[in-house]
């Protein structure tokens, strides 16, 4: 009985050229505008980050170790205390974390080409370099004392950074600077006494935690016609949910629902239909809508699943849209009701959403309330999933589509009338 | 067969039904008369189990249906008064669709299909969209998928609405033949007096959402049996002859269909002179006099002091 329901509204859909042009042609006439036009003007393309660092190392960190032990033996402390200081130096070797953890990591590797200097560079050298980092002379020693020994302050990294490369000097300055604060504190706090080992596991994640930050930087970039493939397609989607409502109203309309009840349908298997119907016609929509974009202008996407997953969740959002207008038209005896969510609601929700211009530029407010809507979690679960995140970066916006669903079917079933209620 | 009990229906503070009784034995044409508002339609809707009474019962072979309305529905076919078929099908599609939402199963369905487009006249164009089909050939269409599952009971709620006399001829016959070779039980409703009269045995007469009378043709008819139509025929029709007419005594209905003016008078009573004098003071010609026996329309127009059609 569902799949003959099913079955003639999608037949009943193919036959009305109007609504497939809408549903089809006319978004993607729209992204084929917008990512064209627009594109000069609001082209999402970063540029590529190309950062190269020259280091003048003047330090000698085993010498700087000796000097400490050195001095740690004429001071006469405890063997318990001083083999802790030793161990914790051996340890904790903060130009070896630099170069190998941070600025040799995966994810800033390809970004920073690092050279070493022993001597110092001439100033026509350093405007080859996005900066320069001095190292300098005795860093160790006074890093390591300032740790142990309390003494002097903590030592600093010179950084000179060349300004005709403002896009670079600024990503290694932020860079740079994290990796100086932290230090500062894991010598001070270190040296009034508090655990080493567990210190050492806080920097270790804020390092990880500076990766992750710049790492944003290497994640895919959105064009301008990727960006209005996704906000067309996700705006369009709503107009499903309001075209199958009011299809479904038609059928109240003429007595073809009081027809199929008096076949013994029960109303939950025809709003059953309405749903499965409706998830179908979208997940038809959606992927014709990305495969013309893929096909035209090359609009693709990192991992195909992610793809499939979020295309999934929006179509059941959109299910619940289209079961919740279609009962609230069945109680009110009218298709105003989906005719106000075509005409007013669905621009709302885009714009909300952030399929005319991005969310961001409209303040950080606004990007909060976008998140939480229809179609800001629908479109920012896939900014991101073209961006290359992971299903568990996108959880929220999942979590986000999930709860919408779930309320506007629980919202339906209050709705719909019950039999009795009216003719 | 079916019999409804003191059926109520209160729609806010509209009693849109208030205490109907009725019934109908097996393999009998019952009419349901009655104006726009009168209450059929809402009186069907609640037989067809579509609408539940605020009161009263519906029995069928002296089983309440109102907690199972699906023993109703099994043996129930309804016409709705709507065009209720999806306009982007075809004929066989929506009988097929139908078809099997009614568990009809396929290789009967196939058949069953092509007897039912033969009753309606609709064999040689079932693979068009019913969009593509005149008003008639959609009523038609209309009343096989009721016919589909060989329902033994059908309600048709005014099913030649709006068509061409020829289609609705064909309709009128149709139901006729439904009633005498498969012996269907037929509840008929309609603003067309002439054919109640053509299809049905019984008849209910609506209005304000009661009965206001029921029986057989004649003895409805014979509500009027002291009365007689006198029907004039005249040139061109005034106003102030109608005023005149209205203030003979003993004139108990007028209902004018230009250029006729029927009037019920007692049979006893001989208007003609004091008739023929009105359309001289009024300068009316009259082209011609008939004098009728009532006529159901005429009971209706009595009972009511409307016309079916208004």
């Amino acid at each position: 009985m569902l799949r003959q329901i099913i079955k003639k509204d999608l037949l009943l859909f193919w036959r009305r050229p109007r609504e497939l042009i809408l549903l089809l042609l006319m978004p993607f006439i729209l992204i084929s505008i917008l990512g064209t036009a627009l594109s000069s003007i609001n082209d999402g393309k970063t540029p590529e980050i190309n950062i190269k660092l020259a280091i003048v190392q003047k330090d000698d960190a085993e010498e700087g170790i000796s000097a400490v032990i050195e001095k740690l033996d004429k001071m006469g402390l405890a063997e318990e205390r001083k083999s802790a200081a030793i161990e914790g130096m051996n340890q904790f070797n903060p130009i070896q974390i630099l170069l190998n953890d941070v600025l040799n990591s995966e994810e800033l590797k390809d970004s920073i080409k690092v050279e070493i200097y022993e001597n110092e560079m001439s100033s026509k050298e350093e405007q080859k370099y996005s900066g320069t980092l001095e190292i300098p002379e005795n860093f160790s020693a006074q890093f390591y004392q300032h740790a142990f020994l309390g003494s002097n302050n903590a030592p600093q990294l010179l950084l000179k950074l060349n300004e005709s490369s403002p896009l670079e000097a600024s990503v290694l300055k932020d860079i740079l600077a994290s990796f100086q604060e932290e230090l500062t504190l894991w010598s001070a706090v270190h040296s009034i006494g508090i655990n080493g080992e567990e210190l050492q596991k806080k920097i270790s994640q804020e390092i990880e935690d500076i990766r992750k930050i710049e790492s944003v930087s290497k994640k895919n970039t959105i064009n301008n016609v990727s960006y209005y493939a996704i906000g067309m397609s996700v705006m369009f989607i709503f107009y499903v949910a309001s075209k199958v409502a009011t299809f479904s109203y038609e059928q109240k309309e003429s007595g073809i629902f009081g027809r199929l009840l008096l076949a013994n349908v029960p109303a939950h298997i025809f709003f059953s239909g309405i749903f499965i119907s409706t998830f179908i016609l979208a997940f038809i929509q959606m992927n014709i809508l990305y495969g013309l974009s893929a096909i035209f202008y090359d609009v693709t996407w990192p991992n195909l699943l992610n793809y499939f997953v979020i295309t999934i969740l929006m179509c059941i959002m959109i299910s619940g849209f289209a079961v919740f207008l279609s009962s609230i038209c069945y109680r009110v005896n009218s298709d105003h009701a989906s005719q106000l969510f075509s005409n007013f609601l669905v621009p709302v929700l885009a714009f909300l959403g952030g399929s005319y211009i991005p969310v961001s530029q409209l303040g950080a407010s606004f990007e909060n309330i976008s998140k939480f809507s229809p179609g800001g979690a629908g479109t920012s679960a896939y900014f991101k999933a073209m961006q290359g995140y992971s299903l568990e970066d996108i959880l929220t916006q999942m979590i986000t589509i999930l709860a919408i669903t779930v309320i506007l079917v629980i919202c339906a079933v209050f709705i719909q009338p019950k039999r009795g209620e009216s003719v | 067969m079916l019999e409804v009990v003191e059926l109520t229906k209160h729609f806010k503070n509209n009693k849109a039904v208030n205490g109907v009784n009725l019934y109908l034995e097996k393999g009998e044409t019952v009419g349901l008369l009655g104006p726009n508002g009168a209450g059929k339609s809402t009186t069907i809707s609640m037989i067809s189990s579509l609408v539940k009474p605020s009161s009263g019962d519906i029995r069928l072979r002296n089983e309440s249906i109102i907690k199972t309305p699906e023993k109703m529905r099994k043996i129930l076919g309804v016409v709705p008064q709507e065009i209720a078929l999806y306009m982007e099908l075809s004929a066989r599609e929506n009988l097929e669709l139908f078809g099997k939402i009614y568990k009809i199963p396929s290789k009967e369905l196939k058949n069953r299909i092509d007897e039912v487009l033969e009753i309606i006249g609709l064999k040689d164009r079932q693979k068009e969209l019913v969009k593509t089909y005149s008003g008639g050939m959609q009523r038609r269409l209309n009343i096989g998928v009721a016919l589909l599952h060989e329902p033994e009971l059908i309600i048709m709620d005014e099913p030649t609405v709006g068509i061409d006399p020829q289609s609705r001829n064909y309709i009128l016959e149709t139901v006729k033949r439904l009633n005498t070779e498969k012996n269907m039980t037929v509840l008929y409703t309609s603003h067309y007096m002439e054919e109640v009269e053509f299809l049905c045995d019984r008849i209910y007469i609506m209005d304000h959402g009661k009965v206001i009378a029921s029986g057989e043709k004649e003895e409805i008819k014979s509500i009027l049996s002291a009365e007689q139509t006198i029907a004039i025929k005249v040139e061109m029709l005034k106003g102030e002859f109608v005023e005149s007419l209205k203030i003979l005594p003993n004139i108990r209905n007028i209902s004018i269909k230009e250029p006729i003016v029927s009037i019920i008078v007692p049979k006893k009573i001989n208007i003609l002179k004091d008739l023929f004098k009105v359309a001289e003071e009024s300068n009316t010609n009259i082209i011609s006099v008939n004098i009728e026996t009532p006529s159901l329309e005429d009971v209706f127009l009595h009972l009511t002091g409307r016309q079916l059609r208004n």
